[in-house]
């Protein structure tokens, strides 16, 4: 069990919660666009803080262990013209991940404020905001760009 | 199609099946936090949207994986492959068994919702069943192991 092997395995590893973060935000942006009442978007909500553990788990340590695997291996070098397009890609991915949580505040904030006030009925102006296009956009740049990190890895153009 | 275009389909099939494996599992986690029935019902109706990127992600790793094995011309019947395939096993036996105590577990939730929404002892109690705890958190240290082979090959 060389150095190297650990690397790939902690660099994969990192990738799978990369990926359960991810499926995790859809699953929590699909249920609070589906539905209209403020105790299921407060309870849909609650998975968001979740996702971004295990989001900033997986961004971090994919890079962390990819670059250093990219300086530990033979034959690849980080400035190869597919390791940068990774890590740009990469930083794509995190950064649009990133920008669309704010999106969805103002949709929780909404829901909190009227569970606080004890309105648990249907709110047309909570359903408005939850169908915000903006977050929902980043956030499929964001899985397109963590795929295309996929295609990248395994085709490696240029190399 | 090249090793690459199977490499490919066989990585996205795993990240499919363990990101989405990983997604259920911490939604029913988060499922044990709650009280009221509704908010239960709500976050165990969200694992299933999940369900088919868990399916369709081991459907496609397995099969890829068969295949790229059958390209790089490894024997099916070295050491690392045949614990792969045995944990396999076990997870789509405790896959299909835990998902159907789970499934009963968001029907008894959707109902109790629907009348009154009070939180309910017997919904706990099977929340936190030890044996269902059990079993999903074998499929997880299963899903390491079999990443754990894939990388070491022990015996290869």
């Amino acid at each position: 069990m060389s150095l190297n092997d650990w690397l790939l395995a902690l660099h994969l590893l990192s990738g799978f919660a990369l990926t359960a973060a991810i499926v995790l935000f859809w699953v929590a942006i699909v249920a609070i666009r589906r539905t209209d009442r403020p105790e299921q978007v407060v309870a849909a909500a609650r998975l968001l803080p979740v996702g971004s553990v295990v989001v900033i788990v997986g961004s971090l340590g994919v890079v962390i262990f990819g670059i250093w695997l990219a300086i530990a291996l033979d034959g690849v070098e980080v400035w190869n013209g597919w390791v940068i397009a990774a890590i740009i890609l990469w930083a794509v991915g995190t950064e649009t991940g990133r920008r669309s949580d704010p999106e969805f505040a103002p949709c929780v904030n909404r829901a909190k404020e009227l569970v606080a006030a004890g309105q648990t009925e249907p709110d047309a102006r909570l359903a408005e905001l939850a169908r915000t296009q903006k977050g929902l956009l980043l956030h499929t740049i964001a899985t397109v760009a963590i795929l295309l990190i996929l295609v990248d890895m395994i085709w490696k153009p240029g190399a | 199609m090249s090793e690459d275009g199977i490499l490919f389909l066989h990585l996205a099939g795993v990240l499919l099946f363990v990101g989405g494996s990983i997604a259920a599992a911490v939604l029913r986690l988060a499922a044990m936090r709650r009280q009221r029935p509704s908010e239960i019902a709500l976050l165990l109706r969200a694992v299933r949207p999940v369900v088919p990127v868990v399916a369709g992600g081991l459907v496609l790793a397995i099969a890829a994986g068969f295949w790229l094995a059958q390209r790089l011309g490894f024997a099916l019947s070295q050491t690392w492959l045949t614990v792969t395939f045995v944990l396999i096993a076990w997870m789509l036996v405790v896959g299909a068994v835990a998902g159907r105590q789970d499934r009963t577990t968001r029907e008894l939730a959707e109902r109790l919702a629907a009348d009154g929404d009070a939180p309910n002892e017997r919904l706990a109690h099977r929340l936190r069943d030890p044996v269902n705890l059990a079993l999903n958190a074998s499929m997880l240290v299963a899903v390491v192991a079999v990443v754990a082979l894939m990388v070491w090959k022990p015996g290869s």
